[in-house]
């Protein structure tokens, strides 16, 4: 279902009615305090114009939306919260912005939300293939990391590649830490095709995921969204040590960004993974900048610490 | 002769112990939807705070074996689907509708709606022990009000029926 379906009104009927053209390329709605609601394509934005929708936002209209994007049980959402988003059916995540309540040196909740990021997630199948044939050919079976900026289309590969390995008989798992990849959450189905061969591990922080995958649900391949620090890497490393193959994304721009970060310049050099695909939102979310691989791309020197 | 006034008198004790009855039900009306109200927030509590299920689903979860108030939460779990519910405003419907819930009984719910799904946990749960300790206070308060008033008026009737009965004869 779309993400707006889940949105009151008359926020609701304003992007039901929207052309077909903007709503089938429509990648992020953005709600802010005193400010019109902007939707976001892939190269154009525009306020949301309709006669039932008020030009500006009130704090009240972002607290009426929050609480019906949480169900009306924020106790619930919390750990979601702290992390700066809520993820709502069918994996559509919903980034929060807002003051920061900070107790014990960490970020408690968020409160007076002045904005939100709702990002559409869509299953686009076949992105996958390309990627894959590319790789296949250079590497063969191996550990790859997507590295993208924000809104590259990341999330989107992961998802098609996990279907194509699950549909070629690998026992895929999925560790879906924020409901994204797979979009499970409380309904307990995926809206999204992930192959015949595809567990998900929905909701479980990234190394602990990772641990209970390969102790009880034995993967060929584990996929993992957003890696972050040496943690989650210490657990990609266990996985590979252990037999896994592992599919992950990271938040990067280029080899240098990446490279930059020691805990991951350290499991390049370790052949934590085998490949790096790195992709750019220009010309098209999902183009291929580049792909490293150990044997044909050693790492420049200049970013090695 | 004498039959029909026998007849007449157990036809006016039975009407007494009618009026009596139905002079006392608010009051007893009041207590047991009170108790049901104290039982749902203790059935709440570790929905919330534990569970942490939809607000809607601890609701309807919470009031299973609660006659008064099963119905009622089903329903408001039913409209907590639709997006274009606010929450307090149905919470505050169903409370106009719920029988035996008097105007303080009211107002200390109506107050725990104001923040109920609306916080973390913890605050959930604290909110959860004061409603608690407001309609304990109540409780206590309606109970005095049974004893008296809601006994009074049956006893009243009672009597005056009795008069009658002794006068037919």
């Amino acid at each position: 279902m779309e993400p707006w379906c889940y949105l009151p009104n008359p926020w609701r009927q304003a992007l039901i009615d929207l052309p077909h053209p903007l709503a089938s390329t429509l990648e992020e709605i953005r709600f802010r305090v005193d400010r019109p609601v902007y939707l976001y394509g892939g190269s154009w934005n525009q306020p949301l114009a309709h006669p039932s929708v008020a030009t500006r936002l009130s704090l009240g209209d972002i607290e009426r939306i929050v609480e019906v994007l949480v169900e009306h049980s924020l106790y619930a959402r919390v750990d979601e919260l702290r992390h700066g988003y809520v993820t709502i059916s069918g994996g559509h995540r919903v980034g929060i912005a807002g003051r920061a309540v900070i107790a014990g040196g960490k970020v408690e909740t968020v409160r007076q939300i002045t904005g939100l990021n709702m990002r559409v997630a869509r299953q686009i199948k076949g992105v996958g293939e390309t990627v894959l044939r590319q790789l296949w050919v250079r590497e063969g079976a191996g550990s790859w990391l997507l590295a993208a900026p924000p809104r590259a289309g990341k999330t989107t590969l992961l998802r098609d590649l996990v279907r194509i390995l699950a549909d070629q008989g690998n026992r895929v798992v999925v560790i879906d830490e924020r409901s994204e990849i797979a979009g499970v959450g409380a309904s307990g189905i995926s809206p999204f095709e992930m192959g015949c061969h595809t567990d998900v591990l929905d909701g479980w922080p990234k190394p602990a995921g990772i641990e209970i995958a390969i102790r009880t649900l034995g993967p060929d391949i584990v996929a993992v969204d957003e890696l972050g620090g040496e943690e989650d890497l210490a657990a990609v490393a266990h996985a590979r040590q252990a037999g896994a193959r592992v599919i992950a994304t990271v938040h990067a721009r280029t080899p240098e960004d990446l490279l930059g970060r020691a805990a991951f310049s350290q499991a390049w050099r370790q052949g934590i993974f085998d490949a790096v695909v790195f992709l750019r939102r220009d010309p098209l979310v999902g183009t291929i900048d580049r792909i490293w691989t150990q044997a044909s791309a050693p790492l420049p020197a200049q970013v090695l610490p | 002769m004498m039959v029909l006034k026998v007849v007449g008198s157990a036809l006016e004790i039975l009407a007494s112990l009618g009026v009596s009855r139905m002079a006392s039900h608010p009051y007893q009306l009041r207590v047991s939807t009170l108790e049901e109200w104290q039982r749902l927030l203790r059935h709440l509590a570790p929905l919330i705070e534990w569970r942490r299920l939809p607000l809607g689903k601890a609701l309807q979860e919470a009031s299973r074996g609660l006659p008064h108030l099963q119905g009622a939460m089903v329903e408001l779990s039913r409209e907590l689907e639709k997006p274009d519910t606010n929450f307090r405003e149905a919470w505050d419907a169903l409370l106009r509708r719920q029988a035996g819930v008097w105007e303080d009984d009211r107002a200390a719910l109506t107050a725990l709606g104001q923040v109920l799904g609306a916080s973390e946990a913890s605050f959930q749960r604290d909110h959860l022990i004061a409603a608690r300790a407001d309609l304990e206070r109540l409780m206590g308060e309606a109970r005095v009000r049974l004893a008296k008033d809601g006994r009074l008026f049956p006893v009243m009737i009672s009597a005056a029926g009795v008069m009658v009965v002794i006068m037919a004869l």
